[in-house]
């Protein structure tokens, strides 16, 4: 209790107060320029270190890094261009949500979620305080690869309904971040001679091209971010994403849990953090649209973990003078100018300052958000000017962002090319969450793999953490990548499927994701891929397989009705090719029970996995014959 | 952080006392920089850079980073002087030379390319050492932690100034050390170059050694014009006895200040690549 009041009336001192708040304000400023990172705002600001105390001095260093993950948000869900490389999941959803004119709800959510973040953040880091030590010791580097490992197998979940090429995207962001010069053998790898690439391709540059170009090119297409004039932002809106971030209480603190854990981690990034919470996410989408359509969790989750990280990564830090990330290297830094030791002794004669780093995490959360609550109504009219006007500007800032990093030409050579990259990803549907995680986790996972092996043979594999992480991340991977290939119900927020589903829910009580790419497909087809799937996916199937579909589901017929109520065009069209589906289907051959899983002819307008009844049961609706295949 | 405190008080002491602004120059350990150095800066003085101390002799000992002439860039002074040593947790129980050669164990190392690895190799190759170097670690604090871990035993790279900073020399062993500088309070540690019985593999040990033994040099631009070059050199050596710099240098705590003026800088280099060809091919293999 002493050491706390102690580091409380330190902190509370005038000077060091403002100090927080002068750090503060820098950081928010930090984080909303795209390119410009947490990294470089401590460079220019550990001189400025020298002469002040050393509560003064973390209030200052510290109250920057706190929040540059918190304004990054406003270029992330305003522009679809991530603030930081800690805002790149936020964009899928946040900027979804601009588009819709929900710009302000998605402020309001992610800066509850960000100041939540934080604060748990820093209350995990207090309450790991008196064990840190062996907690960061028993850790080894198996275990350390099966984190990230099992990190990737998130991938599952980013890719949604398409888990291969979820799997191909991933891979391709590990293969390019294999681009430089090997840390084991030292060869020179996709270096083409260029000097510029011994270092790897530069994360913020790739990001920033990513979803930073791409997105541009589409608000340059619709004229303005959301598209068609809408009312002015309210208060009122941003409150309401206060309280749905309120609401997902549980998500807020499952999500500050994985940021100051894997925060711990020495090597996992914040930008694999946000994709592993975003992906934790997506697990369950709850109500809403579906993910990648601007569902408000796709929101809270990632700025949960990105806050709620620099409360882990101090762990290491303080504990051993070991940097859990980036910019914890730089920090220490600071600890040397300050004449201090990490180790024991921030925990002994230093622990009143280590405690006052907690609050100053802490404070520095809440006024950051606090800050930005005010300044969203302003931020969110920026969604309605003109496109000509916002794009200049913003690429003017993301070039600067993309050259300061290795100050040369190749720089724009780069962003051009991965721009380009970026934009046949969305344009093609290929996720490109999951090629950025894969890109992210590349370089730890090739890292603690050699070192495993080197220090410890294949006998890595039988270490018991190791063991059970990368267990759970083969089995997760291949549940999801199933339960996505095997459709069996409309519960991953199909909307219109949820509707049509929503009267038969008896029928399906199983929710899983459709395999269609709603984008692609006109409503028509997209809904009669429900409905057929509906038929098929039910528990019951057999038994409408075999014609016992009218005793079997309780509600025959309501779909129909329900559509039809809708009003949407060709709805009664789909109804009828519905009752086709069940009239018609003759049963696969005889102990063939994988003949109940149909898929529809490549090269057909649906390209959906579908399951159904029959073998080949033609249909024709629109004037697109396509018929269905056993399996 | 060098280049950060030189360009903080350089300027005092050049003419017109300008205002010196850092820039980073990322990209292949410093390679990237010494490549812009010898051709693409301007040679007016205007431009400086902090290369790191191994660009003087990676054209010697690497054949693929043998595309630069190390004499063509003009070297202004070095802030410090390499001090290395050998240390083992002493939960591994190496506690002699004799034990260091004839037992398996692991050291940790970043790069193949870095300090660490090639001190590392260095030692195994010049005394037939029977430990293994794993590569990969992420710089000096994570190979630390690894020890502490108890998954390797030790490095090479620790300093007299690191073991007091982390609070390591009770927990560690020191069994060798490297280089010609003093390792102020370890002066009885046996040097890698005494522990060498052979006269023609002691002097590639000393080439290799002198690529680490002045640390945190300057240099300006090839074909920096000689008056320039003298005023950058004469620039340098007045800022590294100024009581301001000297004090600011031991607040950054990264290094102890230990000066080499560019003349014998460039003398020291000079004399070393014109090593015999059998010498620096014997250099070559004892860091593979």
């Amino acid at each position: 209790v002493d050491i706390i009041l102690t580091a409380l009336a330190e902190l509370a001192d005038p000077f060091r107060m403002l100090i927080l708040i002068s750090g503060v304000l820098i950081g928010l400023v930090i984080g909303v320029v795209p390119g410009v990172n947490g990294i470089m705002g401590l460079a220019m600001l550990i001189p400025l270190t020298y002469h002040l105390d050393p509560y003064a001095a973390f209030a200052l260093l510290l109250g920057m890094a706190s929040v540059t993950n918190t304004s990054d948000t406003i270029p992330a869900i305003l522009l679809g261009v991530p603030g930081t490389v800690g805002a790149v999941a936020t964009v899928v959803d946040g900027h979804s949500m601009a588009k819709k004119g929900e710009a302000a709800r998605a402020f309001g959510a992610a800066y509850a979620a960000s100041m939540i973040g934080g604060v748990v953040g820093a209350l995990l880091l207090a309450l790991t305080i008196p064990f840190m030590r062996p907690l960061v010791l028993y850790m080894k580097t198996p275990d350390f690869f099966a984190v990230s490992a099992f990190g990737l197998s998130v991938v599952a979940m980013l890719a949604g309904s398409q888990p291969m090429k979820g799997l191909a995207a991933a891979l391709l962001g590990l293969l390019l971040a294999f681009v430089g010069i090997d840390a084991n053998a030292g060869t020179h790898r996709w270096t083409f001679g260029q000097v510029y690439l011994w270092n790897g391709l530069p994360i913020v540059v790739v990001f920033l091209g990513l979803f930073g170009l791409p997105e541009l090119g589409t608000l340059l297409a619709r004229g303005s971010i959301q598209g068609k004039a809408m009312a002015v932002p309210s208060y009122a809106q941003m409150l309401g994403g206060v309280r749905e971030a309120l609401r997902e209480w549980s998500l807020v603190i499952r999500c500050s849990w994985i940021g100051t854990v894997l925060g711990a981690v020495p090597g996992v990034g914040v930008a694999a953090i946000d994709w592993i919470a975003y992906g934790h996410a997506a697990r369950r989408p709850g109500k809403g649209p579906p993910f990648g359509q601007g569902n408000i969790r796709g929101v809270i989750a990632p700025e949960s973990a990105n806050n709620a990280k620099e409360g882990g990564s101090l762990i290491p830090t303080l504990a051993f003078g070991v940097p859990g990330s980036a910019s914890m290297a730089i920090l220490l830094g600071a600890f040397m100018v300050q004449g201090l030791v990490p180790g024991p002794d921030m925990l002994g004669k230093h622990a009143s300052l280590t405690a006052s780093m907690v609050f100053t995490i802490a404070l520095a959360n809440i006024i950051g958000a606090g800050t930005c609550l005010l300044l969203t109504r302003p931020l969110a009219r920026m969604a309605s000017l003109p496109a000509p006007l916002i794009v200049p500007l913003v690429i003017t800032f993301m070039v600067i962002g993309c050259y300061q990093n290795n100050m040369s030409v190749l720089d724009f050579l780069l962003f051009g090319g991965i721009g380009f990259l970026g934009m046949a990803m969305k344009e093609l549907n290929w996720p490109r969450s999951a090629f950025s995680l894969g890109f992210v986790l590349g370089p730890t996972l090739e890292r603690n793999f050699f070192l495993a092996y080197q220090i410890h043979g294949w006998e890595w594999l039988a270490h018991p953490l190791a063991l059970i992480l990368l267990t759970v991340a083969v089995a997760g991977f291949f549940r999801q990548a199933q339960g996505a290939a095997r459709p069996a119900g409309c519960g991953a927020g199909l909307p219109v499927c949820q509707l049509l589903v929503g009267g038969c829910a008896r029928c399906l009580p199983v929710g899983r994701e459709l395999p269609l790419r709603g984008r692609h497909l006109p409503d028509d087809r997209f809904i009669s891929a429900c409905i057929a799937h509906n038929v098929g996916g039910s528990p019951g199937f057999l038994a409408m397989a075999q014609g016992k579909v009218a005793r079997r589901c309780p509600c025959p017929g309501r779909t129909g009705r329900r559509m039809v109520a809708n009003g949407q065009a060709g709805l009664t069209g789909q109804c009828q090719a519905h009752d086709a589906v069940r009239g018609l289907c003759p049963p696969c051959s005889a102990g063939r029970t994988s003949g109940n899983r149909v898929r529809l002819r490549q090269r057909q307008p649906a390209r959906a996995s579908l399951c159904a009844a029959a073998q080949r049961v033609p249909l024709r609706r629109g004037g697109h014959p396509f018929r269905l295949h056993c399996l | 952080m060098a280049a950060r405190l030189v360009a903080r008080h350089i300027g005092r002491f050049l003419p017109g006392n300008p205002t010196v602004i850092v820039q980073n120059v990322p990209g292949g350990g410093s390679m990237r920089l010494t490549q812009l150095m010898l051709g693409a800066e301007p040679t007016d003085g205007s431009v400086i850079a902090a290369i790191a101390a191994g660009m003087a002799y990676a054209p010697a000992l690497d054949p693929a980073n043998a595309i630069y002439d190390p004499l063509d860039l003009k070297w202004i002074g070095s802030l410090a002087r390499g001090e290395n040593m050998c240390v083992l947790v002493r939960s591994a129980g190496i506690d002699t030379i004799d034990k260091f050669v004839h037992e398996k164990f692991l050291l940790g190392a970043s790069g193949k390319n870095s300090t660490t690895y090639i001190l590392a190799a260095l030692a195994r190759s010049a005394l037939g050492a029977q430990f293994d170097i794993i590569t990969g670690f992420d710089g000096v604090a994570d190979i630390e932690l690894a020890m502490h871990r108890g998954e390797i035993a030790g490095h090479c790279v620790a300093s007299p100034g690191d073991l007091d900073r982390n609070d390591l020399r009770a927990q560690v062993h020191v069994v060798a050390g490297f280089g010609s500088s003093d390792l102020e309070g370890y002066e009885s540690v046996p040097r890698l170059r005494e522990l060498t019985d052979d006269p023609v593999t002691r002097e590639a040990v000393e080439l290799v050694e002198a690529g680490i033994d002045y640390s945190l040099p300057l240099v300006a631009p090839a074909g920096t014009p000689p008056e320039t070059l003298a005023t950058l050199r004469a620039a340098f050596d007045a800022m590294t006895v100024d009581p301001a710099f000297v004090e600011d240098a031991g607040r950054v705590g990264d290094f102890i200040l230990r000066p080499t003026s560019g003349a014998i800088l460039e003398d020291i280099i000079r004399t070393n690549l014109a090593a015999d060809p059998a010498v620096l091919e014997i250099a070559r293999n004892l860091v593979k």
